[in-house]
């Protein structure tokens, strides 16, 4: 299984989450199967609009089987969905290793589609 | 030149009084028409024709992408095309984001399988009412809808020239604002005497400046001790002052009941009046200055 995370940086499992979805600068891809970390770049954070559906895109380009994250905006979400993505929502959670073992342990509740844009 | 002039009445804040100016000098001249292009929330509406929703109306629409899932092969052109990720390729299937779409139809252009056509979808509306002394426009951005370029374009289709035109433009420096302007002879920017008022002066000062628009500053609440904060800024940059607008517990009650205070206050009428010559004046010196 991979799992994609939005970072504030390329780092390790000791980095921190990233607030935002859509505007993350960076994802971490994590694979369940044998605890491989990658980071990669979000070129949609910089994008004058359609943020949160570029960031979607780079989830599915990445093979993604799940995202999670603190909020989805609702065109990120239906993008997600329709991709067969499972999304995901963290909540007190602030390092990548935290929200991971959270995901293995099957802990990560569904998430809900939220607002769109700044919140 | 033509006898009369167009106007576009600006503020770099929401709040600082743009209706409460666009109306109140509307309804003091006659021969007149308002556009309200403040079109994510027009207002000038509840003073100047509060049952609108009941008169003239039109609508604006644009194009958006349908794709044909059968001609489709997923060959992503139209994915990597768009800016703007209103489209996107989940599981060989492409989804459309219709309100992030700017309507340029490239991703019909780049499709190598002409599996894409472009639907009309309402964007907004314009509403019309025709008053005694004043024509009124007003632009209208659907719910949910983000693009309010193309209402301000289709707005504008309806000066008459051979009218005093008055725009009520959406407040800030961005796109809006700047069609909502453009092509106007002058613009009147609206402000208050508060730090925020002059921060967002600056910026639309600077705005102006760049798109060489002519302008002067009307000061809306007027207060004797904080006044200073706009006439320093107004003094060093050689803006001029156009008028003042108290801030008066009497012309805010009246705006709340949505009564617009030229009616209700002695002497206003012929203060507005005078503030079109002015402003004409104005208009007609920045004229000179670019035909030497």
């Amino acid at each position: 299984m991979k799992l994609v995370i939005p970072a504030v940086k390329s780092g390790d499992f000791e980095t921190e989450i990233h607030e935002n979805f859509g505007r993350a600068d960076y994802f971490a891809v994590v694979n369940s199967e044998n605890d491989v970390l990658e980071f990669v770049g979000n070129k949609a954070a910089a994008q004058s609009s359609g943020a949160g559906v570029g960031a979607a895109q780079l989830c599915a380009d990445q093979g993604a089987d799940a995202v999670a994250a603190y909020h989805f905006g609702p065109k990120a979400y239906k993008a997600l969905k329709a991709a067969g993505i499972e999304v995901l929502e963290i909540t007190e959670h602030e390092l990548i290793k935290e929200a991971y073992n959270d995901f293995k342990a099957g802990k990560l509740a569904e998430a809900e589609a939220g607002p769109g844009g700044h919140y | 030149m033509n006898q009369e002039i167009s106007l576009s009445i600006l503020s770099g804040k929401g709040g600082t009084g743009k209706t409460t100016l666009a109306v109140n000098l509307a309804l003091a001249l006659d021969n007149v028409q308002l556009l309200d292009a403040d079109v994510e929330e027009p207002n000038d509406y509840l003073f100047i024709s509060p049952k609108i929703e009941k008169k003239e109306m039109e609508s604006v629409m644009r194009l958006i992408p349908e794709v044909d899932d059968d001609k489709c092969t997923a060959c992503r052109k139209c994915v990597d095309f768009c800016e703007y990720n209103a489209l996107a390729m989940m599981l060989d299937n492409v989804l459309v984001f219709e309100e992030v779409c700017h309507s340029c139809g490239g991703c019909k252009i780049v499709c190598p399988e002409n599996a894409i056509t472009e639907k009309e979808k309402e964007l907004g509306k314009l509403r019309h009412d025709n008053l005694l002394d004043l024509d009124f426009w007003q632009g209208e951005l659907n719910t949910g809808e983000e693009k309010t370029v193309p209402v301000i374009e289709k707005l504008k289709t309806k000066i008459n020239r051979n009218k005093k035109v008055i725009i009520d433009s959406p407040p800030g420096t961005t796109c809006p604002t700047i069609e909502a302007i453009t092509d106007t002879d002058f613009t009147v920017v609206v402000t208050e005497p508060s730090s925020f008022g002059l921060h967002d002066l600056k910026m639309v000062v600077e705005m102006l400046n760049e798109i060489k628009q002519p302008f002067a500053v009307i000061i809306n609440r007027a207060e004797a001790d904080s006044d200073y904060l706009i006439e320093d800024f107004c003094k060093k940059n050689k803006i001029k002052v156009l008028m003042k607008i108290p801030f008066s517990r009497k012309i805010a009650e009246l705006y709340s009941n949505g009564k617009p205070f030229v009616n209700q206050i002695e002497g206003w009428e012929a203060k507005f009046k005078e503030l079109y010559n002015l402003i004409k004046e104005e208009a007609g010196k920045h004229e000179r200055n670019n035909s030497n």
